[in-house]
Formats: C-alpha cells, structure tokens, sequence
C-alpha cells in the first residue's frame, strides 16, 4: 500500500485529477510487462509516445498532462528492468504521423481522446512499427486501439481488444487476460 | 533541481490564458499550484537501482481506489485517518474465504466468535456477547446493512444479501467511526466494495465436507458487460448444508441430564439465496441485493427443547439504491442518495406443549426503512477539503412474539409487541488541511438525531505526519457512539424478554498512535498503541418481571432477560503487523493485538488476538498455495452460567487453514481448489450468553474439507 502510495502521489495536497493521471500512467506502464515480448520490442528503453492532435488545445493539454505524469512516473519506476522515456507525439494526419511514428519508435502509444476520428490511421501505423496503442476511451478501444485504461466513477478496469494487441506485436500474458475484459 | 516543465507550463498557460478565460484560466491555476504542490514528489531522477521495477506492483491494487470508508472518498489507506486494512478480491480468492465472517477473521486485530444463532466479529478485544453486529457497522459500497431492531441477522455469515463473488474489495476501519457514519459504527466499519463490471461469466460450484460425510454445496454465477454506454453486473449465489453432528456436554451434565449426552445431529440444516445487480450509466448508478437465510438451531437456547426441528431461525434481507454522482467543476463534487430497505427477522423455539409449557414460539422483527442523503465535497486549492453531507432515515418496526398457546402465567405470549415509526438524522461535517508537503489535518463532527434516542455531537480529530517517504504517523481521537436497538429498548415478547425503556445511549472514546514504515519495495510494517474508553455498555441481565414471586420463592423459569448499561471500562492495547508482497513468491500479512481491561473478568475479551494469511506461487505459476490462521488467547465465560459450571472461561485457540487452487493447464479460465479448514482439528469454543443455559460455551466447526470448481469466461 505504501509502495503504491509513494508511486501515485505524496500525502501533500495533490488534486484528485492529478493523482489520477498519474495513476493511469502507472497503469499503463504496468499491464506493458505482461507483454511477454517487450523485451524484444523495446530495444533498451521502454518508449512511450503521448499522442495529441496538433492544433486542438484541448489535445495538446491532456497531452501534456499525461506526459507530465508519465515522465513523473517514469522517474521512479523502471518495467521489466528497463528504463521508461516519454515523448509527446503530434498528429497532423496520417503520412505525417506515420513518418514521426518511424523515426521516434515507440514501444508504446497513449492515444489521447481528441483522436477519436483518426483511429484506423493511428491503428495501421501501429501495427507497421509495433507500437502497442493505448487510449483511456472504450470507444477507442472497440474501434481498433489495443489497450484501453478506464476510468469509471471511482473504479479503473482494462479493455484489450486481443485481435489488434497481437497485429501490433504483443504477446499478453493470460494473468493480464483474466483481469481485463477482452475483445476477441 | 530544475522545477518540473509541466508545472512551469501549466503556470505559464495559466497567466497567458487568464483573459480569455477566466474559469478555464483558473483550472489551469489550479492545475499548476498543484504541480507546484507536488513538488517534493518530482525528485531528480533516482538511479535505475534504485527505481521500483512495476513489475512488482499488484496490477488488481493498481486497478482499486485504495479505500473510501474513512473519509467517504478514495484515498490511499495510508494517508487515512484511521486504522485500516484492505482485503482485494485476489486475497478472498487466494485463501477461499466463503463469508464475509471469514475473511474478517483473518484481519489483524479482528476475532470472530459465534454463539450457534449467528457469527459475529469483536475488534480489539471489544466482542460483546449477543452483540448481533449491532456495534460494527456493514456496508456495501457505502450502503448501510445494519437495520434497527437488531434482533437477528448479523450480515457477517451467509446472511449478507451478497454474494461473495460481487466482493472486489473488504475495507475495515478498526475503531469508532461515529465522526462519520454515527452511531453503528462503535467498534469499527466494514465496507464491501462490489466488483466493477468487467464483461465475462463466472460460474463456480464448491462443496465442503466434515465428519466422514458431505455437508453443504455452494453455486454462484455472476455476469457483467457493457450495452450502450450502460454497465451492468449481476450476480446470483445459492447455498445448502445439511448441518454438523455437534456433542454439547454440558447438557449430558445437566439437571435432569439429557439422556442422549448432549448429542445434536443435523438440526443445523439450513439454506440460503444471495444475488445482487448494478446498472451504472453515466452519472447514475442504481443496485439492489436480496438475500434470504434460514437454518435450523442445534443448541436449544432460551430453555428451548432440545433436538427439535421447530428451533429454527430465518433472515431476508432486501435493499435498493440510486446513487448520483457529478463533479459540478473540478472543486466541486455532488452525491445525492435515495434507497430502501427491508430486513426481516423470524426466529421459532419449541417448548412442552401446553398446559405445562409454551408450545412454539415465535418471534419476529421487521424494520423497513427510506433513506436519502446527499454529500458535497470541495477541494480548494490550498490543499483543503471540506465534505459536508446529511442523510434522513424513515423507519417502519415492527416486532411482536406469537405462541400456539399463552403458556407464561405472567404474561400471554403476544400481548407486548412493538409497532414504531421513527425518524433519524445523521449530519456530518469533514475537514482536511495539509500543511505543507507532510502533515495533513483532519477534523470531524457528527450530528446524529433519532426521534426515539435523543441526539447527539460527535467529534473526530487527527493528523498524519509523513516525515519521508517509506514512514507514516497518525495521531488519532475519535469518539463513538450507539443508541439502544429498538430490541433491547422496547422488546418484550412475554416469554423471554422485558423491555427497558431507560436505556442510555453507549458512548467510546478512542485515542491512536499509528506508524507504518515501508521496507524495501516489497513490506509494510505497521505499528499502534490505542485507548478505548467505553461507558454505558448495554448488555443483556436475568431480572424478575413484575408480577413475578419474590426473589427466593422464584423459580429459574420466572427469570427475564433485560438490556441494561451494564459496564464502563478502559480498554488500552497494542498492534503490530506486517504486510509482503514479494512478487509470487510470497504474498500476504501477520498481525498480532495485545490488550488489556481494566475489568479482566468482562465476557469473551481476549487479551491476544494474532491472525496471519500468506500464499504463493512460486513452486509453480498456475499453482498457488494458501495458508492462514487465527488465535484466541483464553476468554471469561458469562457469570450467569460459568457459575454452574466448574470452568469459568474458554481455553485459547488456534485454528489454521490451507488452500491449494490451479488455474488448469490448457483450459483457460477453469481453476479448481482444494482446502482444508480447521486443518489442525483444533477445538475452539466460544462463550455464549446467559439465554443459552445450561450451555457455557460452544464449539466452533470441526476439520472441513473444501473443494470447488470456477470457470470465467
């Protein structure tokens, strides 16, 4: 409990949505080692890539919020004995992300809301250069992102959308599998 | 040290933007103070030695709000002001727990004990006989089980409405919790936090078997999923048994001795129906559970007939509730509740047909209750937190006692029920104030009105200090209190009960010192002294009724038993415990409470309680391995009956159990398990009160084989 406490936030007067971002980052990062080929992936370094849409306010600031949160995260914590960089990913449109996507080479995407619309655009370039695409939206999730962190009310689960997870290069683990609800 | 870029950025944005935008403007502020705020957690970067791998770190914690019964909000329990403990679903399904009276036996600081009607839970040390879970408030996702006659169910055994397999989460608050819930809340609280709904299918079946034959079987099904934006859970448990063979050797040494020698076999059969469904859509969330028990009594109290299948006990339980919850901005959040329940008592107890005796008696007890509530919390950005809320309860009792013929030549049977409409109304105010990065205050005050008790403040007052890290301190005052049930005011069913309407309301003070020390990534070592000063202790006392004979020429029949304030005492202890979780190797805590009374003879206090529950998986992943036990140091037994007996107590006890489940190769989703409770066939009684005589004690289940099947799709 302490270990959890000291991860997801101090006792200082840390907001609720604060110290829910940073648990979803720790979330994310937690379900990536029950990827059983992240080592393979990885490359040294575990990479996350926060994408936002380029231009929309909105975006850009839970953009950076999530990569604030994931860097404070990433700080303390290393996955599967590798160490955590974060990156903040723009999306323009298709060519042009997939053309960043090739250059940064992610392990790991978070999908911000704004996207909605550019799913299957994100979806095929992950699978190109085996990023593991994550959002925080079911929605996303049902229309082609792999890994869906929610929060409902008080409570957080886990959407896999199976099929898309294994396209992108992941091999979930089966402990992973009976915790979260899985699209098949 | 440079300053963290999203702190600089959001303060940056927050000065830029303030024109366009005042409300926006000040979200940003807010966001930035905060970063700012947290500025002692951004420390530079640490070695990669020294960084946790989240390899180690439970995902289902991960997935958990960590605890919302102490400050009616999620917060990490450490930072809680109050003692409490966590029991994840992971943890019930590691060890097996079938009952919520299980699972909180082997929380440290907590010790069940039963009396043949029921199970009930004490909290450091504090375990009155016949309390019926009138002192230790139950809840389900904050929900209130607990009714007011208090005549019957406990909530604790295969009473709760609820299926275990609905339980994500057993949060125990140790200590009075009055400041926030009022008056149930004297001992402590236990919140059941249903599972969120994840789409699939569980389905289980478990049998248990003792004494060279089967005993009882369990099924359960529980559903969730997702349509429309609508989640739904729903969740289904059936249980039979066909009762133990139980040996009371008291009643062989009786007068006139029981000819059999005490043998009962299979008069405790019983049955029961648990379900529980939740729709949760957007803001909304509506549940409702329904559950029915009924078994038979083998000890034959109250002077009742012995080996009678008449003897017998039943229990409904039915709730609903809507809850709305919306953050009306980020500062401001709004709860508003509505709910209703009906719990229902029966109980029936056979005697010598008339004229030499009372035939079957039967009592019951009814209360059916509307509540509505609503709760407000502001977080200001200063780090203060202001939850401020009421809640109004209109309940309908009802209670009568009913007899196939008046036998009691002082009073008929029937003639005094009770049919009361009451109200009752629970204010509170909550406060915290974090000073600086490591101390946070927080102050209580409770306004608790009961249209037939009278009212009542109750404040609450504490600090926690993180002086680094990996340490914690709590100082805490709390007070608590409880008013008279409605059966221990006005119940008098002319057979065995006087009413007493003089009562007075119990009242505990509580003063805690609490440290918690983290070790290594993977332990938690805790540590507390407390002070409990309880006043006013309704208990159950042998009194003549009027119209009775003298004192001398009365006879043991003439004799009723009367709620009345009974004790004051001073109860002062302390705890420690240590919580692993070291990957698959070993998960699991220890715990041991020591504690002393300034009365020693008080029934059923234990100076030493110890739990422990530790499992792993190390010999092999799909295979994990279980074990836990609980321990009772010697208890008194209750005056009335040990002076009839030539023990004046019950030995102590210890009873440990083991449980090995695999998640069966190539069958994704199909587990099975095996276990054992009372491994060490160990005999553990408990003391009982005076209704049950000539019995001074009874006997706890015997070894139990355990075995099941679960599948989840």
């Amino acid at each position: 409990m302490v270990l959890l406490a000291a991860l997801v936030g101090e006792a200082a007067p840390a907001r609720g949505d604060d110290l829910s971002t940073r648990r979803q980052a720790l979330l994310l990062l937690r379900v990536l080692v029950y990827d059983r080929n992240l080592q393979a992936r990885a490359h040294g370094a575990v990479r996350v890539a926060v994408v936002f849409r380029a231009g929309d306010r909105r975006s850009e600031e839970q953009g950076e919020e999530m990569a604030a949160a994931m860097s404070e995260v990433a700080r303390q914590v290393v996955a599967a004995g590798l160490p955590v960089e974060v990156l903040r990913l723009p999306y323009r449109d298709a060519a042009d992300f997939e053309a960043r996507l090739a250059a940064a080479a992610p392990t790991c995407l978070y999908v911000c809301d704004a996207l909605r619309p550019a799913v299957k655009e994100i979806a095929r370039a992950a699978r190109q250069h085996a990023a593991l695409a994550a959002t925080a939206s079911r929605e996303m999730v049902n229309a082609g992102l792999a890994l869906g962190v929610v929060r409902s009310g008080l409570r957080w689960s886990l959407v896999v959308n199976l099929p898309v997870a294994r396209e992108e290069g992941a091999d979930l683990d089966a402990e992973l599998l009976e915790i979260a609800e899985v699209i098949r | 040290m440079a300053k963290p870029d999203s702190a600089l950025r959001a303060a940056r944005t927050a000065t830029f933007e303030s024109h366009r935008s005042p409300w926006r403007a000040g979200a940003l502020a807010v966001a930035a103070a905060v970063a700012l705020a947290t500025w002692p957690a951004t420390a530079p970067a640490k070695d990669q030695d020294d960084r946790i791998d989240v390899a180690t770190l439970d995902l289902r914690s991960l997935l958990d709000p960590e605890v919302e019964a102490v400050g009616l909000r999620e917060e990490r329990a450490s930072g809680a002001a109050a003692s409490v403990f966590v029991l994840s679903a992971e943890d019930i399904r590691r060890h097996g727990f079938r009952t919520l009276e299980e699972a909180l036996r082997a929380v440290p600081g907590l010790f069940a004990y039963a009396d043949g009607l029921g199970p009930m839970v004490g909290v450091r040390g504090l375990g009155l006989l016949g309390d019926r879970s009138t002192r230790l408030l139950v809840m389900v996702d904050g929900h209130p089980l607990n009714d007011s006659v208090a005549m019957g169910g406990s909530r604790l055994g295969r009473d709760l409405p609820i299926p275990m397999a609905a339980v994500r989460r057993i949060e125990v608050v140790k200590g009075p919790v009055g400041s926030v819930y009022g008056p149930t809340a004297f001992a402590g609280a236990v919140n059941v936090v249903t599972a969120s709904a994840s789409s699939g299918l569980e389905l289980a079946a478990l049998g248990e078997g003792a004494q060279g034959a089967a005993r009882a079987g369990e099924v359960s099904a529980l559903g969730a999923g997702d349509a429309r934006g609508v989640e739904w859970l729903a969740t289904v448990a059936g249980y039979r048994t066909r009762g133990l063979d139980w040996t009371f050797p008291e009643y062989a040494r009786a007068s006139p001795p029981d000819p059999a020698g005490g043998r009962v076999t299979g008069r405790d059969a019983g049955h029961s129906l648990q379900s529980y469904a939740r729709l949760s859509w957007r803001d909304l969330t509506v549940s409702g559970s329904c559950g029915r028990w009924r078994a038979g009594v083998a000890s034959a109290p109250y002077s009742s007939l012995l080996r009678d299948d008449r003897n017998a006990l039943e229990d409904r339980a039915c709730f609903a509730q809507a809850v709305f919850s919306r953050a009306l901005s980020p500062e401001f959040t709004l709860e508003l509740r509505g709910s209703y329940d009906d719990a229902l008592h029966q109980g029936s107890f056979a005697y010598p047909p008339p004229p030499d005796g009372r035939g079957t008696i039967s009592d019951h007890g009814r209360d059916r209750w509307f509540s509505a509530g609503a709760r407000a919390t502001w977080d200001a950005h200063s780090g203060t937190r202001v939850l401020v809320g009421t809640d109004g309860e209109r309940h309908d009792t009802a209670q009568r006692a009913s007899g196939a013929a008046p036998g009691d030549p002082l009073r008929p049977v029937g003639e005094a029920s009770i049919d009361r409409t009451f109200w009752t109304l629970h204010s509170y105010l909550l406060l915290e104030q974090a000073l600086g990065s490591r101390l946070v205050l927080h102050a209580g005050l409770t306004f608790y009105a009961h249209e037939l008790f009278g009212s009542r403040l109750t404040p609450k007052l504490a600090a926690v200090w993180r002086p680094t890290r990996s340490d914690i301190v709590k100082a805490i005052y709390s007070e608590g209190f409880r008013p008279p049930t409605v059966s221990e005011a006005l119940f008098d069913d002319g057979a065995t009960y006087v009413a007493n309407r003089s009562l007075r309301p119990e009242t505990v003070r509580s003063l805690e010192l609490a440290y918690e020390r983290r070790l290594g990534s993977a332990a938690t070592l805790s540590a507390s002294v407390f002070q409990n000063t309880y006043r006013d202790l309704i208990g159950l006392a042998s009194v003549l009724p009027p119209g009775a004979p003298s004192p001398e020429q009365a006879v043991p029949s003439d004799f009723r038993l009367t709620a009345m304030n009974l004790a004051s005492l001073r109860l002062r202890g302390g705890e420690i415990g240590l919580r692993v979780s070291w990957r698959d190797l070993l998960q699991g805590w220890a715990g041991l409470s020591v504690q002393s009374l300034d009365r020693p003879d008080q029934p059923n206090f234990p100076a030493l309680t110890g739990s422990f529950a530790l499992s792993s998986r190390a010999l092999w992943r799909p295979l994990t391995l279980s074990v836990n036990g609980s321990a009772l140091s010697a208890r008194a037994k209750d005056p009335v009956v040990s002076s009839l007996d030539a023990s004046a107590r019950v030995g102590p006890t210890f009873t440990l159990g083991a449980l090995g489940s695999i998640e069966v190769p190539g069958a994704r989703g199909l587990s099975l398990e095996l276990g054992v409770e009372n491994l060490l066939g160990a005999r553990r009684a408990d003391p009982v009160p005076g209704q049950f005589a000539p019995l001074s004690e009874i006997d706890g289940p015997p070894t139990t084989l355990r075995a099941g099947v679960r599948y989840r799709y």
